[in-house]
């Protein structure tokens, strides 16, 4: 007659079973950074270290914009004053900056500061017209778009040391906004004077950009976590991911 | 007693679950810029007339505040019937339109400048006319503020003209 032994049930073993299988999840991350990180060497030896990184910027008419030059700086020349409903350049772009391929996107934000300085929500952004060239390699998600905010994806990886498409080729500000005043008659020294208070006299138009990149390897899970959308990165082109 | 150390160590294995996943969620590489920008707008303008009259003609020069954002300025004279008025531009600034009978000052009038002269000058003066008679001569002006086509070319709007007269 063959015996069995029969182990007595501890409450202690679905506790160890657990703590096994944590211990198990944490070797195994540990494994995939290691070896992610290992594939970039040579299997026999390392002869270097090459640190990668991944670097962003933006450009303003082929200029780069950084610490040292403003969005808008060069609009104008020293003396000149803005002219309504004029078209002046501004052709927005991102630039690859790091040593690694990435996707990048851009958040656009236009708004206006009243004469104190305080931002003023009551005055249209529209008047700000920053004219959106998209073209073929910049989608833009209407879904996370509002008035003052513009978003768009470029399609295509930015390659190390290029320049996106620009997003955008001319700023006008409508000149509706000179047709907002109050009207008042004096009589001054026997002359009759018609004077105009203007609206919207020392307000300024604000134009932030916002640029994100993220790596192409593993692109949907980093853009998912790092940006919080579901895109899809199919031979090398983002798109929109249909709902599952 | 078991329990309790039961319990700590479940939650021992999940905190090290959770950590686990964290570190493959911060792995991902990111970069980010951001930039901003912006210019006011200057909206408003003031301009003062000035006028000398000497020899039967009033000397007409229109002048733009230190303020004043550039503007286009026309002008015209009336007077009663019992005068004649001929205007004229010496320096060649002024052009009349014979259409709605306004004198047209040409260049962009920006803040601190004046315009060129324009003389309006009396004529057919009554016979019995002498120094002190009192003439019912008005000169009209009217500024509007320089608006852009988007290829920068100025061009006025005279339907959004502020307008100022003299007695």
């Amino acid at each position: 007659m063959r015996k069995t032994k029969n182990f007595p049930v501890s409450s202690a073993r679905p506790t160890r079973v657990l703590l096994i299988a944590a211990v198990v999840l944490l070797v195994i991350g540990g494994i995939g950074t290691a070896w992610a990180a290992l594939t970039a060497f040579s299997e026999d030896r390392v002869y270097e270290v090459e640190l990668h990184h991944i670097g962003i910027g933006l450009m303003e008419n082929g200029e780069r914009v950084d610490e040292s030059h403003e969005l808008l700086e060069n609009m104008l020349g020293a003396d000149e004053e803005l002219q309504l409903g004029r078209a002046y350049p501004e052709a927005i772009a991102v630039s690859n900056r790091g040593t690694i391929d990435m996707y990048v996107r851009v958040s656009l934000y236009k708004y206006w500061l009243n004469a104190d300085g305080e931002k003023d929500p009551a005055l249209s952004p529209d008047m700000i017209g920053l004219h959106l060239t998209p073209g073929e390699n910049w989608m833009i998600d209407e879904n996370a778009s509002t008035p003052e905010r513009t978003v768009l994806y470029y399609k295509p990886i930015l390659p190390v040391g290029e320049t996106s498409d620009p997003l955008s080729d001319v700023l006008v500000i409508d000149p509706a906004l000179g047709e907002a005043y109050t009207e008042t008659e004096t009589e001054e020294d026997g002359y009759t004077v018609i004077r105009r208070t203007y609206d919207y006299n020392g307000y300024t138009f604000m134009i932030e950009a916002r640029t994100d990149g993220v790596q192409t390897h593993n692109a949907e899970d980093a853009i998912l976590s790092a940006w919080g959308v579901r895109l899809k990165a199919e031979n090398g082109v983002l798109s929109w991911k249909e709902a599952e | 007693m078991k329990k309790k150390v039961s319990l700590i160590l479940c939650g021992l294995a999940l905190l090290l679950t959770v950590a686990a996943s964290l570190r493959g969620a911060q792995a991902y590489f990111t970069a980010n810029a951001w930039a901003k920008g912006g210019k006011p707008i200057h909206l408003g303008y003031e301009e003062r007339i000035r006028e000398e009259f000497s020899s039967w003609t009033k000397h007409v020069t229109i002048t733009a505040e230190p303020d004043s954002e550039p503007v286009f300025v026309r002008a015209r004279a009336y007077a009663d019937e019992t005068v004649n008025l001929t205007v004229q531009d010496e320096a060649g600034n002024w052009t009349l339109n014979e259409e709605d009978g306004w004198w047209y000052y040409g260049p962009i009038l920006r803040a601190e400048e004046a315009t060129g002269e324009l003389l309006v000058k009396i004529t057919d003066l009554p016979k019995d006319a002498e120094p002190g008679t009192d003439f019912n001569v008005i000169i009209v002006y009217e500024c509007t503020r320089v608006l852009y086509q988007a290829d920068g070319t100025p061009y006025a709007d005279w339907s959004k003209a502020e307008r100022g007269e003299t007695p």
